[in-house]
């Protein structure tokens, strides 16, 4: 039957692809400005005595990076799957309520008041969040349930937030606060500790596995809500179960490591073209592929130049051409 | 016997103005009731609050029991649904397409079984698409697309199933297909309610026909020039007498 043949398929993408995740992931541990030896990484995660310098690199610096990487990577790319199928258009981006528009302001208010690199986290979920409410607030002034209004209302506030972002830019100094800012909003692992990824684990782990739950009914919400009632599904609630979910998962992502752009676009795009579009598949396998993609994303930040590249010119960088293939593999739908 | 019961329901999208208005009455069980009346007469506002997304004052009673009573799937176990036109962006399969209609009968968090997906393939080959079960929903034509919605609602195995203005996209062929379905649901003991802007099918068709006017629901028992000019208008006595001549 051809349900088996799909989900033999499935079940294949997903093995292969945890094969290249975990090879991606050892790959990591040897790659940057120190190189490490795969025995000596192989040697770490086997318990095994190694010299304290690799030991050291890896500890403090790979593993919590590479793993921060990983989270960042599945979180964007869940979060972009769901508002793409929640508000029924592929080309939305996990900054459609203005989430990472608003986190930036407040990871730019908290360099120009010169606080610490964990408040400044705690600053952009924070103001992340609170972008996405206005978001819902103003959209629910207009008295009208369409989607469209809720889109508009995140244009708006989305330029609003962008607005504050560039008067924070022109009053924060030259010398640092500006560097630091144009760093940030570009995209930065390069500063993240252990810390992070205890901050951000429970975030990922808990959002990717409420939208694996909610994968068969986002499924139906993106019918929308006639057709979802009909279909025996709460639109509400669903949809703001699932907003909240997606919001969290770009709002942590954001808060460590910067805007990270393109990710959570086109990982959901170049998956559909691989399993079809239903979420209950969509959704592991952006887990997966997110993953694989901010990983090597990543690597190469650290290793392609002497110094640290800003992970959006590097999202960038890969994720045009295969945002352009997943365009022209869909050429003919577009009218 | 009635299978749905409407008690005093009045429904206005502003405060100044009613767009339905005390509305009483029922529909029977296993009949093709047809739903007709000029544009912006309230059949599309009716079709809302028969499928509780409108918050209407009244009662409505689907086999004796208040549907603001019913949890969602309760409701879905009862009601199936087929839109006018939807604008689906996300390219489903056919196949997953149709699947959604199990989701009434699924437990939270179990997936579709292997009976399920038979049901699918079943209720696709009834409406003819069972080929195009693994083509994209929006690779298909407009017609084979209503069929895959009515397959859905095959699917979701309700005894009602509402449409809005399902010829609305058609051409004549799958028009005639359309009814000939309906036709064998009715047989099967399902109630069909559908809206149509077209008098004109409904005179070969053994229906009970109902006219939203003026805030009203009236019962139709004679489809005449009459009536077309009560429902219609004036201007439309001479036309519509032509019209229904010609079938």
């Amino acid at each position: 039957m051809q349900t088996k043949k799909s989900n033999k398929r499935f079940i294949i993408t997903i093995i292969v692809l945890i094969t290249i995740l975990v090879v991606l992931f050892f790959t990591s541990m040897c790659l940057g400005r120190y190189s490490v030896s795969i025995r000596d990484v192989f040697k770490f995660f086997t318990f095994q005595p190694i010299e304290d310098t690799p030991h050291r690199v890896i500890e403090y610096l790979r593993l919590p990076r590479t793993l921060i990487a990983l989270l960042i990577g599945c979180s964007l790319a869940v979060s972009g799957a769901i508002y793409q199928s929640a508000f029924n258009n592929k080309l939305v981006s996990p900054d459609l309520l203005g989430v990472s528009s608003g986190a930036s302001v407040g990871a730019c208010l908290a360099i120009l008041i010169g606080l610490t690199s964990a408040l400044i986290s705690v600053f952009a979920f924070i103001f992340g969040f609170a972008a996405v409410a206005l978001t819902l607030i103003i959209s629910k002034t207009f008295k009208n349930k369409s989607n469209i209004i809720l889109i508009l209302c995140g244009l708006a506030v989305g330029g609003l937030m962008s607005s504050l972002v560039g008067l924070m830019k022109y009053l924060a100094d030259n010398e640092m606060k500006l560097a630091e800012m144009t760093f940030w909003l570009l995209g930065d692992l390069s500063k993240t500790t252990i810390n992070d990824f205890w901050v951000i684990l429970p975030v990922a782990v808990i959002g990717c596995a409420a939208a694996i739950i909610l994968s068969w009914r986002l499924n139906i919400i993106s019918l929308g809500a006639k057709e979802s009632k009909a279909l025996g599904v709460n639109y509400k609630v669903t949809m703001a179960l699932l907003i909240l979910v997606a919001t969290a998962l770009t709002a942590v992502s954001v808060a460590i490591a910067g805007t990270i752009g393109w990710i959570g676009l086109v990982i959901p795009n170049i998956v559909r073209l691989f399993v079809g579009s239903n979420n209950k598949k969509v959704i592991p396998i952006s887990i997966l592929l997110g993953s694989i993609m901010m990983i090597i994303v990543d690597t190469l930040a650290r290793t392609i130049a002497p110094n640290e590249i800003p992970l959006s010119i590097i999202t960038g960088i890969l994720g045009t051409p295969l945002f352009i293939y997943a365009i022209f593999k869909r050429r003919r739908e577009i009218q | 016997m009635s299978i749905i019961e409407i008690k005093n329901l009045s429904f206005g999208y502003d405060k100044t103005r009613k767009v339905l208005d005390n509305l009483i009455a029922s529909f029977n069980e296993g009949r093709i009731v047809a739903l007709i009346g000029k544009n912006g007469s309230g059949k599309s506002t009716l079709l809302d609050c028969l499928l509780g997304i409108n918050d209407f004052e009244g009662e409505i009673l689907i086999k004796n029991q208040n549907i603001k009573e019913l949890s969602d799937k309760e409701y879905a176990r009862l009601v199936s649904f087929i839109p006018q036109s939807v604008q689906i962006n996300i390219d489903y399969s056919l196949r997953d397409f149709i699947s959604f209609g199990r989701n009434p009968h699924l437990k939270f968090g179990l997936s579709l079984t292997d009976d399920d997906y038979q049901k699918v393939v079943e209720n696709a080959e009834k409406c003819g698409i069972a080929e195009l079960l693994d083509k994209d929903i929006n690779k298909v034509s407009g017609g084979e697309r209503q069929l895959a919605f009515i397959a859905r609602a095959l699917t979701q195995e309700t005894p009602i199933i509402i449409m809005d203005e399902p010829t609305a996209s058609l051409d004549f062929g799958n028009q005639q297909k359309l009814f000939k379905i309906t036709d064998s649901l009715v047989k099967d003991g399902k109630t069909i309610i559908f809206t149509t802007h077209n008098p004109n099918h409904l005179v070969n068709l053994d229906c009970d026909i109902f006219a939203v006017s003026d805030g009203t629901l009236k019962p139709i028992t004679q489809l005449n020039g009459m009536t077309i000019k009560k429902i219609y208008g004036d201007e439309f006595e001479q036309e519509g007498k032509a019209f229904l001549f010609k079938l």
